[in-house]
């Protein structure tokens, strides 16, 4: 089992979407309730590249169910830290 | 209500490796679907534009569910798309017009098929371009009142095409409704809405972008 805080995870999360918004004054800011289309603006063809990315930073395998729920910042950090913790 | 959802993706924009990568088009691609490309396609189409092709479709299907569930969550693979028709011609030249709006499709230019999710059932169109392709989902099959409009724009960032796909779809419909000054909204669940004199009226729309691309969709009876 891997144990990182949710601040951790964020940081690193920070990395991973930066490839895929532009807004980096949000992103800077982000929180839990951060949506990663309405308010980072990352187009939706890329929810996918953030997803195996994150599984990559992390050596996770993100499933389908856990991926739909992907949808803010919040979200994201909840299943990571999920699939961490099962490894 | 008859509506519409619509998808543009930028085909020159696509990482082409990662797309082929089972990693990543098996988050978007059902099993089904990675065997009716390898059963029936493989020939027709390049397995990447297969994979954006259909991605389009179900991103389209979505925003067309969503406005009846604004709870939905887009799933790729739980949206399944099947009968699909490749075109007798293709569009083998890129995009280069800065604008095409038309009702309808020409059916000897487009994919058709049809998509599922759950118990739904939806149709739809899709212009393949070398450089990108937009598709056009309804739920009743028949695409002879749909509106659609396809820009090129100058400008990628996420504002530049807002502002302008809210532009180009109000010039339509300006057009369409004899002058009146129509504005965009946005519902209690952020889908997009037009309004006269401050009121909603019954015209569901749907924007897509992607990079240079912007993109409307409405039926108009």
């Amino acid at each position: 089992m891997i144990i990182m805080t949710r601040e951790e995870i964020l940081s690193e999360l920070k990395k991973v979407i930066s490839p895929y918004t532009t807004n980096k004054e949000m992103l800077a800011g982000i929180n839990d309730d951060t949506d990663l289309i309405k308010d980072l603006k990352i187009n939706s063809a890329n929810l996918v590249d953030i997803i195996i990315d994150a599984e990559a930073k992390y050596d996770i395998e993100i499933d389908y169910d856990s991926a739909d729920k992907m949808v803010n910042v919040g979200n994201c950090i909840d299943v990571i830290s999920e699939k961490l913790a099962q490894k | 209500m008859l509506s519409t959802g619509n998808d543009i993706v930028s085909i020159a924009a696509i990482n082409v490796t990662r797309t082929q990568d089972p990693v990543f088009y098996q988050k978007i691609l059902s099993q089904t679907e990675i065997l009716q490309y390898q059963q029936h396609y493989s020939l027709l189409i390049p397995f990447a534009n297969y994979v954006w092709l259909l991605w389009s479709i179900k991103e389209s299907a979505y925003k067309y569910l969503q406005r009846f569930d604004p709870e939905l969550l887009f799933s790729p693979t739980k949206f399944v798309v099947n009968e699909l028709v490749c075109p007798v011609s293709s569009l083998s030249n890129p995009f280069k017009r800065l604008i095409v709006e038309q009702i309808g499709f020409d059916d000897t230019t487009v994919h058709a098929a049809r998509v599922t999710h759950g118990d739904n059932v939806l149709w739809s169109r899709s212009s393949f371009y070398p450089d990108m392709v937009h598709s056009v989902v309804n739920g009743i099959g028949n695409f002879d009142q749909v509106n659609w409009g396809i820009k090129t724009i100058s400008s990628t960032d996420a504002e530049s095409q807002s502002e302008a796909v809210r532009a180009f779809l109000l010039n339509k419909l300006q057009v369409i409704f004899n002058g009146k000054q129509m504005q965009i909204g946005k519902s209690e669940h952020g889908v997009p809405i037009i309004l006269y004199r401050q009121k909603k009226i019954p015209l569901p729309i749907s924007f897509s972008h992607h990079k240079h691309f912007v993109a409307y969709s409405f039926i108009a009876q």
